[in-house]
């Protein structure tokens, strides 16, 4: 059987997933009503360096699932060395995302502008949002975990987050390939 | 697990700030019994206005602004939060908050919800979210006036109602109440689950669990969509975007398309809970057993599968693409036939049984009773061609009102009636409840059937005056019947409140299981201490409807009491997360 | 049965129809299922001594009453998309073409004027008024300038939102002179209740008549001399 707190962030987690149906479908029909896109005079999306990034948070999530199969084997550095390394790649993406917004800003695309504007800064600063809270959440606990004793309460919460950061990894992988490919 | 004494808590942490989940329910009944009260006041304001448009409405003076529908713009902010707050702050919190906290670990055999910190938040989030709407009627330029699907481009941009804040605020508030809803659906979903007790199969669990569960799930994967559509507004609104603005690229008929994806599950996340209770109320004053009890449950998950894809009927005339039209319609027609099961069932039920009329089951027949009317009237509108004419027209008003006030209220009164004793330990008068079931269930035909006939002739809802159009005029005399009856059914109501509160200090003392029943909220004392059971959660035997079962002398055979031979289950069950 | 108003567009006898099709089925169900709440709530009342039956369901009982719903309701389903091909199918060929853009609070309806071209200089502009020839089916263009509107003729059965950012076409061939409402029947802000308009139907020849007098009061002033 789940525990509660699993099932709990599944459950969870089914809301996000619908969050981000909903925004992306959104995006799609204002997309493909639109005789021009992107809008004319906008700067295109830059693929590469977004293609980077999904290759940052996918490390992450890659960093934090060899960090949990050390927790099962109650290996209190590997933990420590996932969570960290998991953190630092996920702070490396919301900085790369940050430069991205930089760069597209200061080309002229606004979040009010456009219709191209404002679903991009929507679904990418939705997507942040649930990325920083990650990150804050694994920090939390990476800087806690020294507490770390024989099986108990606190291990759970790592594997729940684990769950969240893994569904933030994702999520953008399908707002990569629908924003920047498709 | 074991630990059974009653924490004594300070006040605040056992009233106010209460983790306890029967607390909880209680808070959120009282909290949605107060909207209605304002919600209702609102309606009388309407009813008024469409009945006497000449007259000015007594007291009017003594409102704010935002309520007198002397200005045409008012009329529409009355009617607005009329429907905002019967959803948003009625009808969902008194449902799936009040009973959905109350119930659910009762039923299931739980000590408590899985989250009780989580829990407690959810009620202070939505009461964050429903004081954020009434904040709305003491802002500058009064509240939303928009109605409650809030269509863009007029909720997007101020000039076109003069309301900036007001609007601004409700879209804040529904989001706040969503998240608080989110919440909820968790809690419920991992309780239900995790938290049975040993014995309770899925298939032994009373349909109002059942109902909760899949409405937690409907409001679970509903709600975001709504949220994401509520953002894109909110943004239209302060940062100048134009999701749905059409000079800036924008699509007009996106916000609809979000709205209904979330609003037709939020139309079953209104029912479902009430056609549980009504199911359960039905067959324990039948002393009979629920009539196909796997039919209700298969039936409800498919209204709530199906309640996904029939958005598109409330936009047959929107612009939409009339192929889409046909294909909604079709499946729209589809989801009549678990609504068809269940009134079925529901018949069934009462066939053969030996029926007590107690105030709980008149309002349960009630429900059945107006739930065939509601159902009946969807299929007009379901008709493409048919809902050309009579969408947007009273048609629909009275279509919606025999669902959410005929559907959805009499059920909230069935389960008041019902598990008022658990709640507070003592029993409401029977004889004024009788009467008020018996008034409401007049008033409430005499007010809503008429307005069929108005929709028939094309009255358009959401007008101010009536009497403004050659073919409305001679439909006046109607307008002002349904206006005196709304006032009348208004006036009932007086009798239930009263009841209710002089029945909680004066009424007489509740044993455990006044109705006889059979569902594990009843093993427990009236009302149930912090977490429910004394030593031991109860063993469950057999499914909940054991009603006049031939194994045993009397009319009832609680799921809990064990028989020479019943076999004794096992399983792991979760307790409450404790801080 | 005239329950509902008199209809006066070719496709109206079709939805009304339609209507009255289901009022019978619906009516019937009503009837039934109502009769037998209220039946077996009185005959099935309590008595002492009478134990109620103790049975569970019966499973053949629930088959048919989910089939018979389900056939009912697909052949309403068909018979309501074949009237609905009817009127949203294709609009029939035709010349007479009305442009409606509405506003908060206000019907403006185009004619194409003297050249039969909309948009120039000699169209014809009337407010809250429509004029429409007998018996000859008209292409109405609906659109709107801030918020949406929808435009409803009740006796015509005619509904349809005008959305801003879209032109959408609807048709009607009107079966009877006289003078007919317009109303708005979309919330579109305070003046919503006050958005009426009149639509009048005429013969042919008195509705030639009428345009040329309207194209008249245009022409002298804007047309440029050739």
């Amino acid at each position: 059987m789940t525990d509660n707190y699993r099932l709990a962030t599944l459950v969870f987690l089914m809301a996000g997933t619908m969050l981000f149906a909903g925004l992306i479908g959104g995006y799609l029909v204002l997309r493909y009503a639109s005789a021009i896109w992107p809008s004319p005079g906008m700067p295109p999306l830059p693929v590469r360096l977004a293609g980077f990034n999904t290759l940052v948070i996918a490390a992450s999530s890659l960093v934090l699932l060899r960090g949990v199969r050390s927790l099962h084997r109650l290996d209190a550095r590997g933990l420590r060395r996932g969570l960290f390394g998991a953190s630092a790649l996920g702070v490396m993406f919301l900085t790369l995302q940050v430069v991205q917004w930089y760069l597209l800003f200061s080309s002229g695309l606004s979040f009010s502008g456009t219709t191209y504007g404002s679903t991009f800064y929507l679904l990418t600063g939705v997507h942040a949002a649930h990325a920083l809270s990650g990150v804050v959440w694994l920090l939390i606990i990476a800087l806690r975990q020294h507490e770390l004793r024989v099986p108990d309460r606190r291990q759970r919460v790592i594997e729940v987050c684990a769950l969240y950061w893994h569904f933030v990894g994702l999520v953008w992988l399908a707002v990569y390939v629908v924003l920047y490919l498709i | 697990m074991s630990e059974t004494h009653e924490h004594e808590l300070p006040f605040i942490r056992k009233y106010i700030f209460s983790m306890d989940h029967k607390i909880i329910g209680i808070q959120f009944l009282f909290m949605s019994l107060l909207f209605m009260i304002v919600g209702g006041f609102l309606a009388m304001i309407v009813r008024w206005q469409l009945g006497f448009p000449d007259k000015e409405i007594p007291f009017v003076n003594y409102l704010p602004d935002s309520m007198n529908p002397a200005d045409p713009a008012h009329y529409n902010a009355v009617f607005t939060m009329h429907a905002s707050i019967m959803i948003f702050a009625v009808i969902i919190p008194i449902l799936t908050g009040a009973f959905g906290n109350f119930l659910i670990p009762l039923m299931i055999g739980a000590r408590d919800m899985a989250f009780p910190k989580l829990n407690m938040l959810s009620f202070w989030v939505g009461f964050l979210g429903g004081a954020v709407m009434a904040s709305s009627f003491f802002v500058e330029g009064g509240t939303a006036a928009t109605g409650w699907t809030a269509y863009p481009p007029l909720s997007a941009i101020p000039e076109y109602t003069g309301v900036a804040r007001g609007q601004t605020l409700w879209i804040v508030a529904v989001l706040i109440i969503g998240t608080a809803s989110i919440m909820g659906a968790v809690n419920y979903i991992t309780t239900i689950v995790n938290m049975r007790a040993p014995g309770m199969h899925f298939f032994r669990m009373p349909l109002s669990v059942w109902a909760l569960f899949i409405t937690a799930i409907l409001q679970l994967m509903a709600t975001p969509v709504l949220a994401s559509a509520l953002g894109m507004l909110l943004f239209d609104r302060t940062l100048g975007t134009h999701f749905f603005a059409p000079s800036g690229g924008g699509q007009v008929l996106l916000w609809q398309h979000l709205f209904w994806f979330y609003s037709h599950p939020a139309v079953y996340i209104m029912i479902l809970p009430a056609m549980g209770f009504v199911s359960d109320i039905l067959s324990t004053f039948s002393r009979k057993p629920i009539f196909g009890y796997k039919a209700m449950v298969f039936s409800l998950v498919g209204i709530a599968g199906l309640g996904f894809i029939v958005w598109g009927h409330h936009m047959f005339q929107s612009g939409m693409n009339p192929a889409l039209g046909t294909a909604f319609m079709i499946s729209t027609m589809v989801i009549a036939v678990p609504s068809a099961i269940k009134t079925f069932n529901w018949l069934g039920t009462l066939w053969g049984g030996a029926i007590r009329f107690t105030p709980a089951m008149l309002n349960a027949l009630a429900f059945v009773s107006t739930f065939i009317v509601g159902g009946l009237s969807g299929i007009f509108m379901a008709s493409t061609p048919v809902d050309m004419f009579i969408h947007d027209t009273y048609f629909i008003v009275a279509h919606l009102h025999y669902v959410l006030f005929g559907g959805s209220l009499f059920g909230v009164f069935g389960a008041i009636n019902y598990w008022y004793p658990k709640m507070f330990g003592r029993m409401m008068n029977q004889a004024v409840n009788t009467v008020h079931a018996v008034l409401t269930f007049i008033f409430f035909n005499l007010t809503f059937f008429p307005m069929h006939i108005l929709g028939m002739a094309g009255h358009m809802r959401r007008i101010y005056d009536p009497t403004l159009y050659d073919f409305l005029k001679p439909l006046q005399p109607m307008n002002q019947f349904i206006s005196i009856s709304a006032f009348l059914l208004g006036a009932t109501q007086i009798l239930f409140a009263a009841n209710f509160l002089y029945s909680l200090f004066f009424g007489k003392k509740a044993e455990a299981n006044p109705w006889h029943a059979n569902s594990l909220e009843w093993s427990a004392p009236s009302p149930p201490p912090h977490l429910n059971w004394g030593a031991h959660v109860p063993t469950v035997y057999r499914g909940p409807y054991e009603y006049s079962s031939p194994e045993v002398a009397e009319d009832y055979l609680p799921q809990d009491r064990p028989l020479v031979g019943s076999p004794t289950p096992s399983r792991t069950v979760m307790t409450p997360a404790r801080a | 049965m005239h329950w509902l108003p008199e209809g006066v567009s070719t496709y109206s006898p079709r939805i009304d129809q339609m209507f009255y099709v289901i009022l019978v089925v619906t009516g019937i169900a009503f009837v039934v299922t109502e009769a037998l709440l209220f039946y077996f709530a009185w005959r099935y009342r309590h008595r002492d001594g009478v134990r109620a039956r103790y049975t569970h369901g019966n499973s053949r009982l629930e088959m048919v009453w989910t089939v018979v719903p389900a056939v009912m309701l697909v052949f309403l389903g068909l018979a309501s998309k074949t009237v609905w091909g009817e009127i949203k199918g294709s609009i029939p060929p035709t010349d007479q073409e009305v442009v409606v853009m509405a506003s908060q609070f206000d019907w403006e309806v185009r004619y194409k004027g003297a050249d039969g071209q909309f948009d120039t200089a000699d169209d014809v502009v009337i407010h809250n008024e429509m004029h429409l020839p007998l018996g000859v089916p008209t292409k109405i263009r609906l659109r709107s300038k801030d918020v949406i509107h929808s435009f409803f003729v009740p006796a015509f059965r005619l509904k349809q939102d005008a959305v801003p950012g879209l032109t959408i076409d609807v048709w009607v061939q009107p079966t009877k002179t006289g003078d007919y409402e317009i109303a708005c029947a979309e919330l579109c802000g305070f003046g919503h209740g006050t958005m009426r308009g009149m639509l009048t139907v005429m013969e042919p020849q008195p509705f030639q008549e009428w345009m040329k007098q309207q194209e008249a009061g245009v022409a002298p002033a804007e047309a440029p001399p050739a």
